[in-house]
């Protein structure tokens, strides 16, 4: 068993050194205007994903559940949708691509963090299966991957705006970074709805209860309503720009406890998952 | 007028979705009666000198049935009821309304079916036509997206308040082989402001409660057998597990994740008097690990610590000889300790005790509601309606007949920068250049 929990830590060190020389490359290109260093940070990025991709499946396989019951894996599981979700998007919308130089480091930081946790096999409780559960987990992580790209969008949009920084020029006009960060807002609270209610059909199957303002539901709610808050102030009060990316950095912040922290609070029934 | 202007102004949506935001924040931070343990509120009311007795006048203790939070609850769903009549009533316009007259950024020398054939290819639907103007949207539903949204937090709330108000829950510990009377007593009860006391339909029995484990000893499932016993009537069984529930005339059973064993051990204290006493102890996690639960009974002056292993030869989860340790505990001394299996005695301190049977037991929730749909229903519209507003923005084209062909008019309903090349392309193809 020692063995496997050394392969399963190994493994992932591969994956996070080579992440790490991707994002050196891709930052590199991106600063000194080397294109041919950005695309080729691609290719060592995809070299790292297929290393992160095998480890998780391989492990999911000794396990017997998805990635998302220990620290660890809950951790290497979001930098793994994060990744995917910002190298679908960077596709479909390629003026978002600089997110790059915000969602690699995302990426191995929250690996390398997950690795300082005791790696361990654990065994899903009664409660915690279901269709339900998978895309209720599955759409946050989702979600954490959008609303990187939005922050992206929104840090690029006030440096720009503050310094001038040469590299900076590189990154597309303001406008642009403005609506990106706007749309990117807005996948993210669809994707954050959504797995708020998979969430509640989950539990209603569970305990006979759709809520029970537990912290982590708690929490949830009022990020989801932050990101409403933003939205609803660019729709209708015509917030943009620098007061609407600040904005948009107060949501992140709280996204970020209402994903991490609260589910390790005693109280709350999420705790399961790390007991 | 005025009111309506009130709900629907951006000031007053805005206010009252920070108020609820808020509340939110504030049920999170300050311990809630209904979630915090008694400790807990203790702890809280120690603790901030000056805080607790503001907190307990506004009942940020139990915020969420406050008369405050209901009344912004209220405000917000007339704004948001009458916000979505507003919606629908723009969506209805936008989608079919017959344009103004307008500029042109391009031209057409096509004839209308040439024009409209081209248009529907590239996903426009022709939608409004008159003085004219031939009016194409492509994703006109898109317009839908904010009714949706908006018509979906509304059912939310309603059904959750309706739920609030009439919801029965209760919960139960039953022990294998027996009955259940309606006129027995919960473990606990939850009942809505406008529910009666909640009382079962019929008695009901716990036949067999199965708990099934993983290779590394580990609860996988656990399955519950009972059965409703209508007077007169043939028994009505149900089988229930973690996320299976069951249903039976209106009442929804759920499995709860407590499972163990109850030892029914018989006390004889020196002047022969006898009482049997009965010991739910949850299942230990593993054959090698003991479950443990404490004790007081007013016939015995003192605490019993007990604790089991599920075999005691600790081969089998499956064993019908589990081993039982008491210990009687006065104070934080240790009076007596006594090990059990089922039919053995044993001295216990001045006691005489004998473990007389083991029995499984579990915990079953029942409950009564009306308006679950409504919520499920409700969270699809929210869903639904973000991904019609932001993932498909209508975008419209407007052909105006000019001499023989079309002035041309484009627009996006949002992030129009998005589908510049998506216009560029249609003017081009509207214009002739290529088959389109």
């Amino acid at each position: 068993m020692n063995r496997m929990f050394a392969a399963y830590v190994g493994v992932h060190w591969v994956a996070v050194v080579i992440y790490v020389v991707a994002t050196i490359v891709n930052v590199a290109g991106l600063v000194f205007r080397r294109e041919r260093a950005e695309r080729a940070s691609y290719l060592i990025l995809a070299a790292g994903w297929l290393v992160h991709s095998g480890v998780l499946a391989w492990w999911w396989g000794v396990t017997g559940h998805g990635p998302y019951l220990a620290r660890t894996e809950v951790l290497s599981s979001d930098a793994w949708i994060a990744l995917t979700v910002f190298l679908i998007f960077q596709r479909l919308y390629p003026r978002v691509r600089p997110a790059s130089v915000i969602v690699f480091p995302a990426v191995f930081l929250m690996i390398a963090l997950g690795l300082f946790f005791d790696v361990q096999i654990r065994s899903l409780p009664p409660t915690f299966t279901g269709i339900w559960l998978v895309l209720h987990i599955a759409f946050y992580k989702i979600a954490l991957g959008t609303i990187l790209i939005a922050l992206a969008c929104s840090v690029f949009y006030i440096l720009k705006r503050r310094t001038a920084l040469p590299w900076l020029g590189r990154l597309p006009e303001l406008p642009s970074l403005d609506l990106h960060a706007y749309r990117f807002a807005g996948f993210g609270f669809i994707f954050w709805a959504i797995a708020m209610l998979a969430g509640s059909i989950w539990a209603y199957k569970s305990w006979g209860r759709f809520w029970g303002w537990d912290p982590v539901e708690s929490w949830s709610l009022v990020t989801w309503i932050l990101f409403g808050i933003q939205l609803h102030l660019r729709r209708f009060f015509r917030w943009s720009g620098e007061r609407a990316a600040w904005f948009y950095l107060l949501c992140f912040v709280f996204s970020l406890v209402a994903l991490f922290y609260t589910s390790h609070l005693n109280t709350s029934i999420h705790m399961e998952y790390f007991r | 007028m005025n009111i309506k202007r009130f709900f629907l102004s951006r000031i007053s949506v805005i206010s009252f979705i920070a108020l609820l935001l808020g509340a939110v924040v504030a049920a999170s931070v300050i311990p809630q009666e209904f979630l915090a343990t008694p400790g807990e509120m203790a702890a809280w009311h120690q603790a901030p000198p000056g805080l607790a007795p503001w907190a307990a006048r506004l009942g940020l203790h139990h915020l969420y049935t406050t008369p405050w939070f209901a009344l912004v609850l209220l405000l917000t769903l007339v704004s948001l009821v009458l916000s979505s009549i507003e919606q629908c009533r723009l969506a209805f316009r936008r989608t079919f309304e017959v344009p103004a007259p307008g500029g042109g950024e391009g031209n057409s020398p096509l004839s209308e079916p040439d024009l409209t054939a081209r248009l529907r290819r590239h996903g426009y639907l022709p939608v409004a036509r008159g003085g004219g103007m031939l009016r194409f949207v492509k994703h006109p539903w898109g317009y839908w997206g904010n009714v949706l949204l908006h018509g979906g937090m509304v059912v939310v709330i309603a059904s959750s308040l309706l739920i609030a108000l009439t919801q029965k829950r209760g919960s139960l510990t039953l022990f294998e082989g027996e009955l259940h009377l309606p006129a027995d007593p919960w473990n606990s009860e939850e009942n809505g402001l406008l529910a009666g006391s909640f009382v079962l339909p019929e008695p009901v029995r716990l036949d067999r409660v199965t708990p099934h484990f993983r290779p590394n000893h580990r609860i996988s499932r656990i399955v519950s057998e009972l059965s409703f016993l209508p007077p007169g009537d043939r028994p009505r069984r149900l089988s229930v597990e973690v996320n299976a529930m069951a249903s039976h005339r209106g009442v929804t059973i759920y499995q709860s994740t407590d499972v163990g064993h109850a030892f029914n051990v018989e006390f004889t204290d020196p002047s022969g008097r006898r009482e049997v006493f009965r010991l739910p102890i949850n299942h230990p996690e593993s054959l090698e690990e003991a479950g443990y639960n404490d004790f007081r009974f007013p016939w015995l002056p003192v605490k019993l610590q007990a604790k089991y292993l599920v075999d005691a030869e600790r081969k089998s989860l499956r064993s019908r000889t589990p081993l039982l340790t008491i210990r009687m505990m006065e104070g934080e001394n240790e009076a007596g300790r006594a090990t059990l299996r089922p039919g053995e005695s044993a001295a216990l301190d001045m006691y005489r005790v004998r473990l007389d049977s083991v029995q499984r037991w579990t915990t079953l929730i029942f409950v009564e509601l009306t308006g679950m749909p409504g919520v499920f229903a409700g969270f699809f519209m929210v869903v639904l309606g973000t991904l019609l507003a932001y993932c498909t923005p209508p975008r419209e084209l407007v052909a105006t007949a000019h001499g023989r062909g079309y002035l041309l008019r484009w627009r996006a309903a949002k992030f129009a920068e998005f589908y510049q090349e998506e216009r560029s392309r249609l003017l081009a193809v509207l214009a002739g250049e290529g088959e389109g």
